[in-house]
């Protein structure tokens, strides 16, 4: 902040300067009063009713008379934006010397190009002002003028609101995540609540595990975190079953969609076996013309096969 | 941990057989119109349920032998929540994992919670020398009344 002041006390006869070489009506002592207070609202910094001032008149005032990009990012950072002016003024001291010198100057030319426009009028105005206000108001009255002066330049160049739309930008991707794949991977960082409630019965579970003979001990949580797993694994199915009962415009799910559901994920490739028995006949029994579930059926015969080779074990010993 | 009968139907067609090695069709049901919400006015037909059930039990057996084969490798003789998380991982269902930790530490937590409040000693509120001072008085008390 303090480099700040500094920068700005040779600036300021610059300031004088110019206004009484363009407009030598205007009383001076009026207007560099306002030039310096202007710069010292933006050393002050976080007055919330300065910035809101600020924000409608000087930004988009820069992009109209300063035709070098560089410049106006740096200006709109530092200032337009509420919640980077509390975080920049740490780096501003570094980098502001450099940055802050040519906006200035634009404003400054900008008010010397409109004098014709309003300096006249509303000096009186504005003289009111500065004597009724104490100095601290005075950078508001002083920005006030400026929005009134500087729409019309501002327009062609309209370059903050694609500023605004780019910080939206990269929320978009996360928005639309219609692919399933990349749900669950979204899950990883942080646990979505369950839908579901109820419980799968802790008992069962560790039966049905150690309904293979291989198994044997299981420890006490065991039953819960396979019932857990379980229940997210459900969740996935029926979702995803649901998915393709809406695709098909039905409203009711059933074993063929769910069949369906189970080809769309590599993952869910051990539960081939158990659906090419069931889906095939229940298509067979009830609706006739679909191809996708029977292609599915003959990879299904394969993998079933080689799964079944793989863990040999429990499939015997399930039934019985 | 008894049988959970609650939800289960008392159905003459899963007592016999495997209804031990299935799931309650009741509770699954129930979980799936948990799962589909109302608005969607999505239904689960029957027959996809008994699949679903189905594949729910394949879960199950899928992981416990994966879990199970982890543990011999380790030489453990008792399957640990680890194996069932390194398990799910080289299945392909590594999202579960943290969801399946939390579970099994919120259950570890209620299991405390529990023993601590079967554990009388600590419930009494009396430090050990009050309690053996009781003892010695009830014990006391005990001799007079035979003597």
């Amino acid at each position: 902040m303090s480099t700040q002041d500094s920068s700005y006390a040779p600036k300021s006869p610059d300031l004088s300067s110019f206004y009484s070489s363009a407009t030598s009506d205007i009383p001076q002592d009026h207007n560099v009063p306002g030039g310096y207070s202007f710069q010292a609202g933006i050393g002050a910094g976080p007055g919330p009713h300065q910035y809101s001032t600020y924000q409608s008149s000087v930004p988009s005032s820069v992009p109209s008379s300063v035709p070098p990009p560089t410049s106006a990012p740096a200006y709109g950072s530092n200032d337009s934006n509420n919640t980077a002016f509390s975080t920049y003024p740490p780096q501003s001291t570094t980098g502001q010397q450099g940055q802050y010198f040519p906006p200035r100057q634009q404003t400054q030319f900008v008010q010397t190009n409109q004098s014709p426009y309003i300096l006249q009028p509303p000096p009186n105005h504005s003289t009111s002002y500065y004597s009724s206000y104490p100095e601290s108001a005075s950078p508001a009255a002083y920005h006030q003028l400026q929005a009134q002066l500087q729409p019309q330049p501002s327009r062609p160049q309209t370059s903050q609101p694609p500023a605004a739309s780019n910080q939206f930008n990269p929320s978009d991707p996360q928005n639309n995540m219609p692919p399933r794949k990349i749900a669950p991977a979204a899950k990883q960082n942080e646990i979505e609540p369950s839908p579901v409630k109820t419980k799968f019965p802790t008992a069962r579970i560790k039966r049905i595990m150690q309904a293979d003979e291989e198994v044997g001990k299981v420890a006490q949580q065991t039953p819960i975190a396979v019932g857990k797993a379980l229940e997210l694994f459900m969740v996935q199915l029926v979702r995803k079953s649901a998915e393709v009962a809406r695709e098909k415009n039905s409203k009711r799910i059933t074993a063929p969609m769910l069949k369906q559901a189970i080809g769309s994920a590599n993952e869910w490739d051990f539960l081939q076996d158990i659906v090419a028995k069931v889906g095939e006949e229940k298509e067979g029994g009830k609706s006739s013309g679909r191809t996708k579930p029977e292609s599915d059926s003959d990879e299904e015969g394969e993998t079933g096969e080689v799964k079944k080779k793989g863990r040999g074990g429990r499939k015997k010993k399930a039934p019985a | 941990m008894g049988r959970p009968g609650k939800s289960d139907k008392w159905d003459p067609k899963d007592c016999s057989g495997s209804d031990d090695l299935s799931l309650p069709k009741a509770t699954v049901q129930k979980m799936v119109t948990e799962i589909l919400p109302a608005s969607s006015g999505l239904s689960f037909a029957k027959e996809a349920r008994d699949l679903l059930i189905e594949c729910c039990v394949e879960f199950i057996t899928l992981v416990s032998s994966e879990a199970n084969e982890i543990s011999e490798k380790e030489a453990k003789k008792t399957i640990a929540c680890d194996h069932i998380t390194k398990a799910l991982e080289t299945l392909g269902f590594s999202e579960y994992i943290p969801a399946v930790l939390e579970a099994a530490a919120q259950h570890k937590e209620t299991q405390k919670v529990r023993e601590k409040r079967g554990n009388k000693l600590e419930d009494s509120g009396m430090t050990m020398e009050q309690l053996e001072q009781m003892q010695r008085e009830a014990l006391a008390e005990a001799r007079q009344k035979f003597q």
